[in-house]
């Protein structure tokens, strides 16, 4: 008997579900897709490796990569921006952001130079970019376990480099204050500072205590810039990446309590420098773009696309003509390209 | 813990719901006469466990599924007086019917003595690989208990049992690496993954009665103490009492006498 088909149209959110929403759609699609973009920077790792380059990684994971050697530091940095490129690549496709705003991050030495050889680097990127975008969700669109997501990231990231500690600490600061803002459930303000510090916080003690104890070192450096190079430092962050900066503005316009989370990375940077921690400009430039890219609006009007897109390109121009330096990246320039 | 704590919030509930007492087996008198003669798989299987006599001659008895008066006539043919039944949740439950029936086994014992002889062996003849291989399963041991308890997996009585009696084991090993030269003697990994479970054991019951907190609107103060329950727990499972001091029993429990299950009346 033939069963007429059903008139009642279903609702999107009814009928929506993760495994539907993936770009690409297919299993396999996706790794081949990983394994596409992490191709490039596989094959920059063994030409840097023939040319003798040895990368150097810090921080508390930093035996373990010593440990894969200088090639399998870049295998291994080659699959994380593979893997990471690959889901910044979907979330803007499934956010309908013009995929053009990402050319400043992809198409510079920066990445190609990270991706190619400090796996630490990149999963810091990854993680705290990740952070950010689960706390805006907490913060800005009001769902609770974004909290969660942020502490759970942080602690991984607070591994690969301890400054991340400083996103914890603005997090828990700020997260009564901006999420009073908007309407939903009140939250408690104790169990949610919670959340966003103990995880990194037991991460970054378990990891002291050990290296302390296996090494006889603490792992962790202090060599401060001053008051005014941090200042300067944080201000040359910011000046780098013209899209974060670009991206703050509509922030500022929409949703202006989202900046106190918005404008942690470069607070981060300031205490960074005070404090004389490790850090990269390099390392920033990734960071600060990455986080631009992930808070984009979803689905931007013509206007507001084309106007991210003409500031994206003209990040990668001045990328191009003065690119961020570290030391670590001059002696790659140096070393593989003869700069 | 924070995980067998929201079962036993969810048997409060479905007490109430069942407009039944609910009782806390940890601050029950445990009459080990009135358990006597039954058959502890039969007891898990229907989910009840008789507890003592209370003072008007109702066998008071702890059920974990709905006290319909099918079941409260069954159990009450089983015990052969008029019963009481009280709710508790189905995980306290196993616990009791475990304590309350130990499987006394001649061989294990044998067993045990067997294991620490050998274990005793190693340590003269090969001090290093045994103490290596000791504090690995140590490890592991903790680390399985604690997951399985905080997910509330299937399986986490048994493997936090295990890892209950594995927890001081643990401790020590934890601080001997803390205050001596450790990784002189023993490889620096072993000794990495010793210290590593225990902290991350312990950061994890803190986190996960931190998530409670966080959803349920409760206090963080008592999150953080979870490591020092677990400890309690611990020493209480290596003194397994065989019975338990009297306590003032449940708030509410149902008689079999009444003439329907929904009456109750305060303890």
């Amino acid at each position: 008997m033939a069963i007429a088909p059903s008139t009642v149209a279903v609702p999107r959110w009814q009928r929506w579900s993760e495994a539907e929403e993936r770009w690409p759609a297919g299993t396999v699609t996706r790794w081949l897709l990983r394994l596409g973009l992490a191709l490039p920077f596989a094959g920059l790792a063994l030409y840097a490796e023939s040319r003798g380059f040895a990368p150097r990684s810090a921080g508390p994971l930093s035996a373990v990569a010593t440990a894969l050697g200088p090639l399998g530091l870049g295998l291994v940095a080659a699959a994380a921006t593979g893997f990471a490129l690959a889901a910044l690549g979907e979330r803007l496709v499934r956010w309908q952001v013009p995929v053009r705003v990402g050319v400043p991050l992809v198409l510079g030495p920066a990445l190609a130079y990270t991706g190619s050889a400090d796996p630490l680097a990149v999963l810091t990127v990854a993680l705290l970019a990740l952070a950010v975008e689960g706390f805006l969700d907490f913060a800005v669109a009001g769902q609770p376990e974004g909290a969660v997501r942020a502490g759970l990231m942080l602690s991984g990231a607070v591994l690969c480099d301890p400054a991340a500690i400083g996103y914890a600490l603005a997090f828990a600061a700020v997260a009564p204050f901006v999420a009073a803002g908007r309407r939903g459930p009140s939250i408690h303000a104790a169990p949610t500072r919670a959340v966003l510090l103990f995880p990194p916080l037991a991460v970054l003690v378990g990891a002291v205590l050990l290296t302390w104890r296996l090494t006889g070192v603490a792992g962790i450096g202090f060599d401060s810039a001053g008051l005014l190079g941090a200042l300067g430092g944080a201000a040359v962050a910011v000046v780098h990446t013209p899209l974060y900066a670009a991206v703050a503005v509509v922030y500022a316009v929409r949703r202006p309590r989202a900046l106190a989370a918005y404008f942690t990375p470069v607070a981060v940077v300031f205490v960074t420098l005070l404090a004389g921690l490790a850090y990269s400009a390099v390392t920033n430039y990734l960071l600060l773009t990455t986080i631009a890219l992930m808070a984009v609006p979803r689905s931007p009007s013509r206007r507001l696309g084309a106007f991210l897109g003409t500031v994206a390109l003209l990040q990668w121009a001045q990328l191009i003509t003065w690119p961020p330096m570290s030391p670590a990246f001059e002696e790659w320039l140096r070393v593989v390209w003869g700069f | 813990m924070a995980l067998t704590e929201s079962r036993r919030d969810h048997f409060r509930t479905l007490a109430a719901d069942w407009n039944c007492g609910y009782v806390e087996l940890s601050e029950e008198w445990i009459d080990p006469e009135v358990q006597a003669g039954y058959d502890p798989a039969a007891l898990a299987r229907d989910a009840w466990l008789p507890l003592h006599v209370d003072d008007e001659g109702y066998v008071l008895v702890a059920v974990a599924a709905e006290p319909t008066p099918e079941r409260i006539a069954l159990i009450e043919e089983a015990v052969g007086a008029p019963v009481c039944v009280a709710v508790t949740s189905d995980v306290d439950l196993a616990e009791a019917i475990r304590t309350a029936y130990p499987k006394r086994n001649r061989l294990r014992w044998i067993a045990v003595v067997a294991a620490l002889l050998v274990v005793g062996t190693a340590l003269v003849t090969a001090p290093v690989p045994t103490v290596v291989v000791l504090a690995l399963v140590t490890s592991a041991g903790f680390l399985a208990g604690v997951a399985a308890t905080v997910t509330d997996h299937p399986a986490a009585p048994l493997a936090r049992d295990v890892a209950l009696l594995l927890t001081p084991l643990l401790y020590a090993l934890f601080v001997a690496a803390l205050v001596l030269p450790a990784a002189r003697v023993f490889p620096a990994w072993s000794v990495g993954i010793t210290m590593a479970s225990l902290l991350a054991g312990n950061a994890a019951l803190v986190y996960a009665d931190l998530l409670d907190a966080f959803r349920g609107g409760g206090a963080v103060g008592p999150a953080l103490r979870a490591p020092l329950r677990w400890l309690l727990y611990s020493a209480v499972a290596l003194r397994r009492p065989s019975t338990r001091e009297k306590a003032r029993h449940g708030d509410r429990t149902v008689h079999s006498g009444s003439p329907s299950v929904a009456a109750v009346e305060r303890g």
